[in-house]
């Protein structure tokens, strides 16, 4: 077939777009040959020299096929398959492939001379560490798996392809430690991969919304991670990581809630401090949330219960406020997340005007014109705060703490602890994958524990979690229970 | 099928529940203006209506940017009863009158003749109170002691409390609070002793000027305690001059000085440091000398036995005294500190014996038992006891024929007696 | 089926078993028995503790095995059925009485004005989805809670316990020993609180040594309570009669701590707490036996009804604690007592029947 029409036809699949690049070539015995691929995902030097030069020096005997004489030539300097069908042709051209087809042959070979745009693997902005690793995943799937590969040189490590989204077909690679990983969570993952249907993924919290199990909306039931390190320590306790391309956050499955507890830092500072900084955590969150209820539900409902020497400072400050403490601390609030919404898409550089507009201006005029009393704008600051401690669960603590003021202003205390009780009946209900969410505190797991809110010596780390499912019981190297 | 339209029907419930409730709920006003809070009761008999009571209630009724004192108001009611004359302060002051930051009630004199159980009832029975109010009983009108409370000098809208906290080291006036007064009243011996302390108004020229005293409409320029102020004329004060006021079934038997209640205090268990002054000690060493020792341990053991339906008690007191002063008459200077003498270890244990004969005197002839004798007894010998009791004539008095014998142990101990020793 | 582990279990016990034993027991029993009233309250857990023994004996031979078809088997289906509902009557006055407590709790000590339906409602909502989402739950919720609860009950406690003198209530026995008797059998209800553990029967994994944990914290509930009792009495002596709730009354109580009294927070978190967890348990309870009944899938038709049952009597019965209290001290208390005796019977019935299904399968 005439070499000009394949190229048509080919031009045609791509509905002629204009970075279709063809390029047609004459061998050193006038054997016309065409280059296929997509302009500036493929790199220019490696198509020269390893694609080009050898092309152009080609010579063939009569009895042999070009194409068979070109992939023996291109091998030497570049990865070259043949491919069989159009969609092979077409996924490989997408993928950053270069098509070499021939006058006088019909078989087709491709190159892979990709040169995707990477950026460089530095510190993610949402896990600084102050000690510690500060390697953070990039967009592009192979630099990951590389990032991951070199923490854990072990032939035990596997890791599965799938592609996901018939438009994006994007990569997604699942990987575990096959001596570790319990193979029921990773048929459970697989398989719900495979389920997954779609036109297309650009980020890996869309797979996360399909792993989640059940009706689950408010806390989320899969862990993510920016740090190959995190990534490479849970792969160590068993869980699963799955990795998507173009997306620089990888998934951990499963996931309690005890590890946004948790930071990496924990691990590279001493455990004493480790274990202050955990419940320091702990109650800064529990603060965060229920503290606007309290303020509420004390000033609404039971100012017997205030000794009389904070009472009279707190009613004095708040004398001639026109809202009612309900109202006046949900328009605080209404005005922070406003603030940080606000703070977060603004450009940058304005970013940095609006927070001091925002505290400063809004919050001191506020109080000066009457409309809100400083107590609660204290107490809004202060829940503000402490809610960052717990970076990885700020959206539901804001979420929560809306609930639970409107829940303390219109029952007061009574509400507040119905309200708590619920809350941990909601997450001692929740399952991830087999994990018990609250896991290792309900229900109580004794060996967990040192790793729990206090946390021991890495030396004495040396059994795996049970609250995670997996093969091995130990870290160490003998481990009885491997086979 | 049905399960998921009976979860949305109940979900639809809720949210209009909630939204029927939104706009009552979610304007709910701060309490507090609404709300008077009573930080103190002043309970006095009605002068133009024996049979009633004036009740004055100290309130803080917040202010803009106002500090304690300019909050502080007094308010007087009259009433059949506590509950009347609360009633009516509502309506008085336009708010509602909360109790539940009351920390004292303070009971004048006329009324501690009549039965307080009575007038106190709706304080311990409801429950819109705490259960240690602290009980105080004053000589004139408890109305004039709480306006003496509400000082223009100090921040404190509990100075009261303070104040009869210091008497913490006398006798049975530490947890003098409406519980115990009522659990005293419901127990046989139904004696309960309660601080007394009284607002003594002395002559003054000037007017002490306060700045910025706008708020409260009767605080007169009274000063609490001691003044620190140099500049305020001391105009009246409050002064815990430790005297303590005895009820029998609710009533006022009587009022106990300083001097008496010192005697009351050999008796009750536990250690209460205070000071013993012996004087006109004569011996080889002292001559007509003034002593004065602190008390630096006391013990006292009690025997209660029923023999024959008489009731003994045998006490022994073990005391150790530190010589804290020694001031001789002839003003010669002792170069030691402390003298082991037997002549002082004698003439105190006559001290003691005589003010617990004293005090064991004046509980047969008033008929009251503050150190529960009963109760004593009762553990002692319960058969033995309800025998008495039945053999008297009049079994409330069962003070009257109890017997007490007293043996006291002196031991006067000091820093440097120890050191003397070593040389 | 399991769904508890032991130590879930033995967290449903105490949390049972506690239930309105620091609120109006205690002042209920000084009520009957004045001064012995301390010995009213061993006496009383002497019985709990026997029949929670003895439930524990059957829930371990039988682990395998529901309530039902154990009842089945040992007294005939009429009879079963009989006594499901003589057994769901009861946990439905203990759950009414709880609520009932915690209700005026609210109304007498926080609120100036408490919407019964408001509550009722809330409380429904809550102790409802718990109840639903079964033991494995519960157990869970359970567990977080008990540290957090016993801790602030310990600390509530003891702030007081300096004041206690150990002879105020003495000498016992006065007029003999049937007051304290009486005041026992005139409050058993109060001490039938391991009668709805009879529903926990092949629900729970047995470990090692389960009678033995299941008795050690049923003897350290009441070595706490019985503790707390006589502190409570010995403070408040003779005045204790004026008290409404024990714990509250005591905790309020501490002349030295001015400022803090007022915190009585700790008391209030705690005992709320602790009362929604054991609501939750009854109702659950409840539920589980509607299931029996009705033979239903499901639990959450059964526990829908037992909270319209509660609504329905709350609504009627509109009484103050003191009236419902009267109640279940002069009328309640027999039928207590006469189930606490079946229930016993019960379970010797059962424990026996293993046995001898045990030397059949032998044979």
């Amino acid at each position: 077939m005439d070499i000009k029409k394949k190229i048509e036809d080919l031009k045609k699949d791509f509905s002629n777009t204009c970075d279709l690049i063809t390029k047609e070539l004459t061998t050193k015995d006038s054997q016309k040959v065409a280059l296929v691929f997509i302009d500036n995902v493929v790199d220019q030097l490696i198509l020269t020299t390893s694609v080009i030069a050898p092309l152009q020096d080609l010579t063939i005997t009569s009895s042999t096929d070009i194409a068979d004489t070109a992939m023996q030539r291109i091998l030497s300097y570049s990865q070259v398959s043949e491919v069989k069908t159009k969609t092979e042709l077409i996924n490989g051209i997408l993928n950053g492939f270069c098509a070499i087809l021939f006058e006088s042959s019909e078989k087709i070979l491709i190159v892979k001379c990709v040169k995707w745009i990477v950026r460089l693997p530095v510190e993610p902005p949402t896990s600084a560490v102050v000690k510690g690793p500060r390697e953070g995943f990039v967009e592009d799937i192979m630099t990951n798996i590389s990032l991951i590969r070199k923490r854990l040189k072990t032939p035990t490590l596997k890791i599965e392809n799938f592609k996901i989204g018939c438009k994006t077909n994007s990569e997604v690679r699942l990987l575990y430690l096959v001596d570790v990983a319990d193979p029921l969570i990773i048929d459970k993952v697989r398989a719900k991969l495979n389920q997954i249907d779609i036109d297309g993924i650009v980020d890996s919290n869309y797979i996360s919304e399909y792993l989640s199990a059940g009706k689950h909306y408010l806390f989320k039931q899969i862990g993510y991670t920016e740090k190959p390190d995190i990534a490479t320590a849970k792969m160590l306790e068993g869980r699963v990581v799955i990795l998507v391309d173009g997306s620089p956050i990888a998934l951990t499955i499963p996931f309690i809630l005890l590890e946004d507890l948790q930071s990496s830092n924990d691990y590279y500072t001493a455990p004493m401090r480790a274990t202050f900084l955990r419940y320091l955590r702990l109650f800064a969150g529990l603060l965060a949330i229920l503290l606007p209820g309290i303020y509420v539900a004390v000033l609404c409902h039971h100012i017997k219960v205030i000794p009389i020497k904070i009472l009279i400072t707190i009613t004095n400050s708040i004398q001639g406020i026109p809202l009612s403490p309900l109202l006046e601390m949900l328009f605080i609030i209404f005005l922070f997340e406003t603030l940080y919404e606000a703070s977060l898409r603004m450009p940058r550089y304005l970013g940095l005007a609006l927070s001091v507009v925002g505290a400063l201006i809004l919050g001191e005029t506020a109080v000066s014109a009457g409309l809100v009393s400083p107590p609660a704008v204290l107490i809004v600051a202060i829940t503000g705060v402490m809610s960052y401690t717990l970076p990885e669960l700020t959206s539901q603590i804001s979420l929560l703490r809306l609930i639970f003021t409107i829940l303390g202003g219109f029952m007061g205390l009574f509400g507040l602890i119905l309200g708590t009780v619920f809350l941990i009946g909601y997450l001692a209900n929740m399952d991830s994958y087999g994990s018990p969410y609250l896991a290792p505190f309900a229900p109580k797991i004794k060996s967990d524990l040192k790793d729990g809110l206090m946390r021991t010596g890495i030396p004495n780390l040396d059994t795996l979690p049970k609250s995670i499912k997996n093969k091995k019981k130990r870290r160490t190297q003998n481990d009885r229970t491997n086979n | 099928m049905s399960k998921t339209l009976f979860n949305k029907i109940i979900v639809y419930v809720v949210v209009i529940f909630l939204l029927i409730l939104m706009p009552s709920e979610i304007n709910l006003p701060n309490q507090s203006t609404i709300q008077a809070i009573c930080t103190g009761l002043a309970i006095d008999v009605d002068q133009n209506n024996p049979e009633g009571l004036s009740v004055t209630s100290q309130i803080v009724i917040p202010q803009a940017g106002g500090q304690y004192k300019q909050s502080v108001t007094i308010v007087t009611t009259e009433g059949k009863n506590l509950l009347d004359a609360l009633n009516k302060m509502d309506y008085q002051i336009g708010k509602k009158l909360r109790l539940s930051h009351c920390c004292y009630v303070i009971i004048g004199y006329q009324a501690s003749l009549h039965d307080l159980s009575k007038t106190l009832d709706y304080l311990v029975r409801g429950n819109n109170t705490g259960n240690n109010i602290v009980l105080v009983h004053t000589t004139g009108l408890a109305r004039d002691l709480i306006e003496g409370t509400t000082s223009v000098n100090t921040n404190e809208v509990d100075n009261l409390q303070t104040i009869t906290k210091y008497n913490d080291e006398y006798l049975a006036s530490n947890d003098a609070n409406l519980k115990s007064f009522f659990d005293d009243y419901m127990s046989p011996h139904s004696t309960s002793v309660i601080n007394c302390i009284n607002r003594t108004k002395s002559q003054s020229s000037g007017d002490s000027s306060n700045s910025g005293g706008s708020g409260s409409s009767n605080s007169s320029g009274s000063n609490s305690g001691s003044s620190i102020d140099s500049q305020a004329i001391e105009k009246d004060t409050i002064k815990n001059n430790g005297e303590i006021s005895i009820f029998k079934k609710g009533k006022l038997v009587m009022v106990l000085d300083n001097e008496m209640r010192k005697k009351f205090n050999w008796l009750d268990d536990g250690l209460r440091e205070t000071s013993v002054v012996l004087e006109h000690i004569d011996s080889e060493i002292f001559d007509d000398a003034t002593i004065g020792f602190t008390l630096l341990d006391k013990e006292l053991k009690s025997d209660f036995s029923i023999q024959n339906n008489q009731p003994t008690v045998h006490l022994t007191l073990n005391v150790r005294l530190r010589t804290e002063m020694i001031l001789q008459d002839n003003g010669e200077v002792l170069p030691n500190k402390t003298y082991n003498d037997q002549v002082i270890a004698h003439a105190f244990n006559e001290l003691a014996n005589n003010d617990i004969n004293e005090v064991i005197a004046l509980e047969q002839e008033y008929g009251f038992d503050v150190f529960n004798y009963y109760h004593e007894f009762e553990m002692a010998d319960y058969q033995g006891w309800q025998k008495y009791l039945n053999s008297l004539d009049d079994p409330e008095n069962y003070m009257k024929n109890i017997q007490v014998f007293i043996k006291v142990n002196t031991d006067v101990y000091g820093i440097s007696s120890i050191i003397k020793s070593f040389k | 089926m399991t769904e508890l582990t032991t130590r879930q279990f033995i967290f449903v016990c105490l949390f049972l078993g506690i239930t309105s034993k620091l609120m109006s027991m205690p002042v209920a029993l000084y009520d009957s028995a004045s001064n012995d009233a301390i010995w009213s309250i061993l006496l009383g857990f002497v019985i709990e503790i026997s029949l929670a023994i003895l439930i524990c004996l059957v829930i371990k031979k039988h682990p395998n095995s529901s309530l039902f078809s154990l009842l089945k088997n040992s007294v005939g289906t009429v009879l079963a059925y009989i006594i499901l509902i003589i057994l769901y009557a009861f946990i439905t006055i203990k759950l009414f009485f709880a609520l009932e407590e915690v209700y005026t709790f609210f109304k007498e000590f926080l609120y100036d004005y408490f919407s019964p339906l408001m509550f009722a409602l809330a409380t429904f909502f809550v102790i409802g989805y718990l109840s639903y989402k079964g033991a494995r739950t519960i157990g869970r919720v359970l567990e977080i809670l008990f540290p957090i609860i016993i801790l602030g009950l310990l600390v509530t406690v003891l702030s007081n316990a300096g004041f206690v003198e150990f002879n105020t209530q003495m000498p016992y026995f006065k007029e003999g020993i049937l007051p304290s008797l009486e005041g026992t059998l005139k409050n058993v209800f109060y001490f039938g609180n391991s009668i709805p553990l009879l529903l926990f029967v092949g629900k729970v994994k047995i470990s090692n040594h389960f009678i033995l944990k299941s008795s050690l914290a049923y003897l350290s509930l009441a070595i706490f309570v019985s503790g707390f009792c006589f502190a409570y009495y010995d403070i408040f002596g003779h005045s204790t009669i004026l008290g409404l709730f024990a714990l509250i009354d005591y905790s309020q109580y501490n002349p030295y701590i001015l400022d803090l009294q007022r915190l009585n927070w700790l008391s209030i978190i705690v005992n709320v707490t602790k009362l929604f967890c054991s609501t939750s348990i009854m109702l659950y309870c409840l539920g589980q036996i509607g299931k029996m009944i009705t033979h239903t899938q499901s639990t959450f038709i059964p526990i829908v009804v037992a909270c319209t049952i509660n609504f329905i009597i709350a609504t009627f019965i509109n009484y103050e604690i003191d009236a419902i209290k009267y109640i279940v001290t002069h009328y309640v208390s027999y039928i207590t007592l006469a189930i606490i005796l079946l229930v016993a019977i019960l379970c010797i019935i059962m424990i026996a029947k293993r046995s001898q299904n045990v030397k059949n399968t032998i044979q």
